[in-house]
């Protein structure tokens, strides 16, 4: 038996076919839909605050954060919600969803970050001078012990409570301007893709320490930032014979305003940190540092940096040409118990 | 026997089909990784609270609560687990607060770190050990720069020395390797030895408030500190030096007459340095005025020169 079809009017077949079309398209629309509640079968727990999945063969932290977070710079922050354990030993991960809680506290235990400080290179070893090898092996250090090396620019809004920093963060910092770190720190910063912060005296500037188009291409390489550490080098905590509070105000005056001036009228990016000369400074030195919108002032009195650190007497931690890898090591302090004292 | 059927139904079919196989339903695997993850996750919570570790304990809740979104149990623990911890950051806020009134710093300090670990955004715990951490670098600071000015006046003296002092190692070690044998490890926030005195002479006096010699000698070491930070020109840290001397000093007459012939003196040598700077530098000049109604709220010139400068 054949079955025989009522002719329907072309009105009616038009009528038909636009609701076949609109449930097909309900049905797609509701499949995507739900396809991005469950995402993948390799999700096995969600709330708004974490994920909880099942990593693919080959994975690894930047491709998790990239498939769930949709930014591979934000692997970090899997990787310290997981203890930093290789993925290959994890059965599920816990990828957080939004911003890691700022401060750095954890049970027992809180955050600091070490800066270091460098000052020149060379062959052959001294206090302040460290050779290129050493150079190079405290970075492989870092990079072979997961330590994540973060821009100076990120320690204000977590001095202020406002973002976390990677649990092994460590910043890098060089004084003074020598033509060293152009020809010994620059390329092997740049192997590692560490970023850096120069602090340079302006005066040394072009008269036997960096050259401005030597410096132009540090800054765009991206890596490196410039910020003042004075215009002479003088040691502003330090009143000089018979110097009159008049006199040594104008110095500081000097000092602080002048070298500012002179990068800003090289440099695009805004000045917000301040070394003082030799690690040296008093109230007055930071007064005048604060007046001038400056938010870190940087010393170098051994140690590092919790979130309620004094933003103007941070802690940095000079890394001596005569010591060794040990002294190094001990320099890398991002946690301390909370019961220490 | 065929029976023709429209396009339309077709792909409609089609679409059906393909839907389903988008969605199979999870395979067993998964789901026994997920009780895994689960009791893994609540064993955790359970371990960390009794350890004390409120955080990791809520962090751990609220990863089960991930893996057992219906579970109403999973949800009650999230829950009261947060009430537990904003009760216990209080109170370790409340006897740091009860501590760092009666001078003792380094109780006070762990106190404060306790509540800040529970809750991050207490600002007021934040401030605190912010403001301790500050007042060791400063004390840590003022005796490098001690140091550099020794160094500095050497080399002055000496014509044939560099003109600036090399770097010293911040903890004052020789630079160079084997000098004096290891550094001691380094802390973030060591106590100095007259700290140390200070807290453990607060402790004593805390158990015999009578003690007046306990007293005397705190009022003695205060008065140093202030003498120190106030040469150094770390005036915050001096006045706050004398604050502390000012209230150990009740009913001991002799002791307040000491303190307050320091605090007109260091008044007036503020009050001088603003004057000098008046008409350079009146910013500056303001600032040591104020710091002068600091040391003496009741400083009558320094109180009309800031008026003035207010009104101009």
């Amino acid at each position: 038996m054949r079955y025989q079809r009522k002719s329907a009017t072309p009105r009616a077949r038009a009528r038909r076919a636009r609701l076949v079309l609109g449930l097909m398209l309900a049905l797609l629309a509701g499949g995507g839909a739900h396809s991005r509640v469950v995402v993948d079968e390799h999700v096995i727990g969600r709330s708004d605050k974490y994920l909880v999945v099942v990593p693919r063969p080959g994975d690894d932290y930047a491709a998790l954060a990239l498939r769930y977070l949709r930014d591979p710079a934000r692997a970090w922050q899997i990787e310290d919600a997981n203890d930093s354990a290789p993925l290959q030993a994890l059965d599920t991960v816990v990828v957080p969803l939004g911003a890691p809680e700022p401060g750095g506290f954890y049970g027992d235990s809180y955050q600091t970050v070490p800066i270091l400080a460098y000052h020149k290179f060379g062959d052959t070893p001294s206090p302040m001078t460290v050779t290129r090898e050493m150079f190079l092996a405290q970075m492989q250090y870092l990079a072979e012990h997961d330590y994540r090396v973060v821009r100076l620019r990120d320690l204000p809004d977590f001095l202020a409570g406002r973002k976390a920093l990677p649990q092994r963060a460590v910043i890098i910092t060089f004084d003074d301007g020598h033509q060293s770190i152009y020809r010994v720190a620059f390329p092997v910063l740049k192997r590692f893709g560490f970023p850096a912060t120069l602090f340079i005296y302006t005066d040394y500037i072009e008269n036997g320490g960096l050259k401005w188009d030597q410096l132009g291409e540090m800054i765009d390489s991206g890596l490196f930032e410039l910020q003042p550490h004075s215009k002479t080098h003088a040691n502003l905590a330090v009143r000089w014979d018979d110097e009159s509070d008049k006199r040594y105000a104008e110095r500081l005056d000097q000092e602080t305003r002048l070298s500012g001036q002179k990068l800003r009228e090289h440099l695009a990016d805004p000045l917000y940190a301040f070394a003082y000369p030799y690690g040296d400074a008093n109230d007055q030195v930071i007064d005048v540092l604060r007046g001038e919108g400056y938010a870190l002032g940087l010393t170098v009195m051994r140690g590092a940096n919790a979130t309620f650190a004094p933003p103007f007497l941070l802690r940095r931690n000079m890394i001596f040409g005569t010591r060794g890898m040990a002294q190094f090591r001990e320099a890398l302090i991002v946690r301390q118990q909370l019961d220490a004292q | 026997m065929r029976y023709p059927v429209p396009v339309p139904f077709r792909l409609a079919l089609l679409c059906v089909l393909l839907h389903g196989c988008a969605t199979p339903p999870p395979p067993s695997t998964y789901e026994a990784l997920r009780q895994s993850a689960l009791r893994q996750a609540t064993e955790a919570a359970q371990r960390h609270a009794a350890q004390g570790m409120l955080r990791d304990a809520l962090r751990q809740w609220e990863i089960a609560a991930a893996l057992a979104p219906g579970d109403g149990a999973v949800a009650e623990n999230v829950r009261r687990l947060q009430a537990r911890i904003a009760v216990t950051a209080r109170a370790h806020r409340e006897k740091g607060e009860a501590l760092a009134a009666d001078g003792r710093w380094r109780l006070a300090r762990t106190e404060f770190l306790r509540a800040l670990s529970l809750d991050p955004g207490d600002t007021l715990s934040r401030k605190r050990l912010r403001s301790l951490e500050q007042r060791q670098a400063e004390r840590q600071l003022a005796a490098k720069v001690e140091r550099s000015r020794i160094r500095l006046a050497r080399s002055h003296a000496n014509k044939n020395a560099p003109a600036e002092p090399e770097y010293p190692d911040p903890n004052g070690h020789a630079q160079s390797e084997g000098k004096t044998g290891a550094p001691p490890p380094i802390t973030a926030d060591a106590a100095s030895p007259t700290d140390r005195v200070i807290d453990r002479l607060r402790d004593l006096l805390q158990r015999q408030p009578e003690n007046f010699a306990v007293r005397r000698t705190l009022i003695g070491l205060y008065l140093q500190e202030a003498d120190k930070g106030f040469n150094d020109g770390r005036y915050k840290a001096a006045l706050e030096a004398l604050t502390n001397a000012v209230e150990l000093a009740e009913g001991l007459a002799d002791q307040q007459g000491e303190i307050e012939a320091r605090r007109v003196a260091y008044a007036e040598r503020l009050y001088s340095l603003g004057v000098r700077l008046a008409r350079a530098q009146p910013e500056q000049a303001q600032r040591y005025w104020r710091l002068t109604l600091g040391f003496k709220p009741d400083h009558r010139k320094a109180e009309l020169r800031l008026q003035r400068d207010a009104q101009l």
